[in-house]
């Protein structure tokens, strides 16, 4: 079985898909283990689209597999986990290293600090994991840095009118807000210069320029 | 030009582990920046399968202190370090020193930012926390192997062993052996039985 949530983040020339896929895995013939896996696919106007991906869950089968219940289940996890990537996305904009590094923390325990009795293999394993993690990260993240540069919002007038909002930790809040409210396609264009310019009216009214 | 390789391997039971180290220079970059790589190589006697594992141990981004003709000696140097540190890390895996792996791990890569310490940028914390991953496979790959070869030498000899000191053993060995510059081969497995 496979189930597939694809959320998908529109900026200039770059089309970025964020797909979530759960699936049952088989071994020896038999459906053992579901994964998921989340999938950044990069797709530049005029260009090939090209991917990276990486495992984000994986465990023993519940008993409930083949089921309805068991469809439901995974849509819900693909969906969770396209959501969380868009979310890390997020702090990554926000230059949020701490938020991130916790958040990654809480869903992969891979630091031992505050842990009971860490045992080396363990540990080890999942620094390993969440490197894959963070790889991803770290290449969707510069191609999407990269489309926002590439943008209008980069023009001139743009930039000296955004600027002193912080530009990229303004995409970071759109994309968390886009993952949080769990939509299927977000124009990060759009999104972004509506709340800039709830920003700048904000701004205005306590009667501080930013100019 | 290639650079020298530095090269330490271990044996424990069936199972021989070969660390390799080498600086590549970056192509046309001068100064001469590098990555120095490494190479993790595990082999089990009677078997001509091999497992191999490579990383990107350390990158050398600014310039290097010294004459074009120094340069080997530094990537020697460099080699070496990396296989000796690679060695202790799994010693210090091996006796289950956790905290210290850590630091030592954070050293090096810089994978955990600190309010007021250490302010990292995001783009700097994912790519650091992909690199120290990276190192952690191989590592991994090793540090599992080694602990199924105490099991099976345990199993092959039929002696009634406390596993877990077997491990702590081997483990200090390890990290006695990554201190030791002129040693490139040694037989870790227990004597007399």
């Amino acid at each position: 079985m496979r189930v597939k949530d694809r959320k998908v983040v529109k900026m200039g020339d770059l089309t970025l898909t964020i797909e979530g896929t759960w699936m049952t895995t088989w071994k020896d013939g038999v459906e053992r283990g579901e994964e998921t896996r989340v999938r950044a696919i990069i797709r530049w106007a005029g260009q090939k689209a090209w991917s990276v991906s990486f495992v984000a869950d994986e465990g023993t089968l519940s008993s409930y597999a083949g089921g309805e219940l068991a469809r439901q289940y995974g849509a819900t996890m693909a969906d969770r986990h396209a959501r969380q990537f868009l979310r890390w996305l997020g702090l990554c904009f926000k230059d949020d290293a701490c938020s991130l590094f916790n958040s990654l923390d809480s869903a992969y325990l891979f630091n031992p600090e505050y842990r009971q009795r860490p045992g080396a293999v363990d540990t080890c394993w999942r620094l390993a994991r969440v490197g894959v993690i963070a790889s991803t990260l770290a290449i969707v993240f510069n191609q999407l840095r990269v489309a926002v540069c590439k943008s209008f919002v980069f023009d001139a007038q743009n930039y000296k009118k955004y600027a002193p909002l912080d530009i990229f930790a303004l995409v970071g809040e759109c994309l968390i807000a886009f993952a949080d409210a769990g939509g299927k396609e977000l124009d990060l264009a759009a999104a972004f210069v509506e709340l800039a310019e709830k920003r700048l009216k904000e701004v205005s009214a306590d009667g501080v320029s930013v100019r | 030009m290639e650079y020298p390789c530095v090269e330490k391997g271990v044996k424990f039971g069936d199972l021989t582990i070969v660390v390799r180290a080498q600086w590549h220079r970056w192509p046309n970059s001068e100064p001469p920046g590098g990555t120095t790589e490494i190479s993790v190589t595990l082999m089990r006697d009677g078997m001509d399968a091999r497992i191999v594992k490579t990383a990107p141990f350390r990158k050398t981004d600014w310039p290097l202190r010294c004459l074009p003709h120094e340069t080997p000696r530094y990537a020697e140097v460099e080699a070496k370090r990396a296989v000796n540190v690679f060695w202790r890390w799994i010693g210090l895996a091996l006796i289950d020193d956790v905290w210290q792996l850590l630091i030592e791990l954070d050293d090096a890569y810089r994978f955990r930012p600190i309010e007021e310490i250490r302010e990292l940028t995001c783009l700097d914390f994912v790519s650091n926390l992909r690199s120290v991953g990276r190192v952690m496979d191989p590592l991994f790959v090793a540090l599992t192997h080694l602990l199924c070869a105490v099991h099976v030498w345990c199993w092959k000899t039929n002696v009634d062993a406390d596993v877990r000191s077997l491990c702590i053993q081997l483990g200090e060995r390890l990290l006695e052996f990554a201190e030791q510059d002129g040693v490139r081969f040694a037989d870790f497995t227990p004597e007399g039985r």
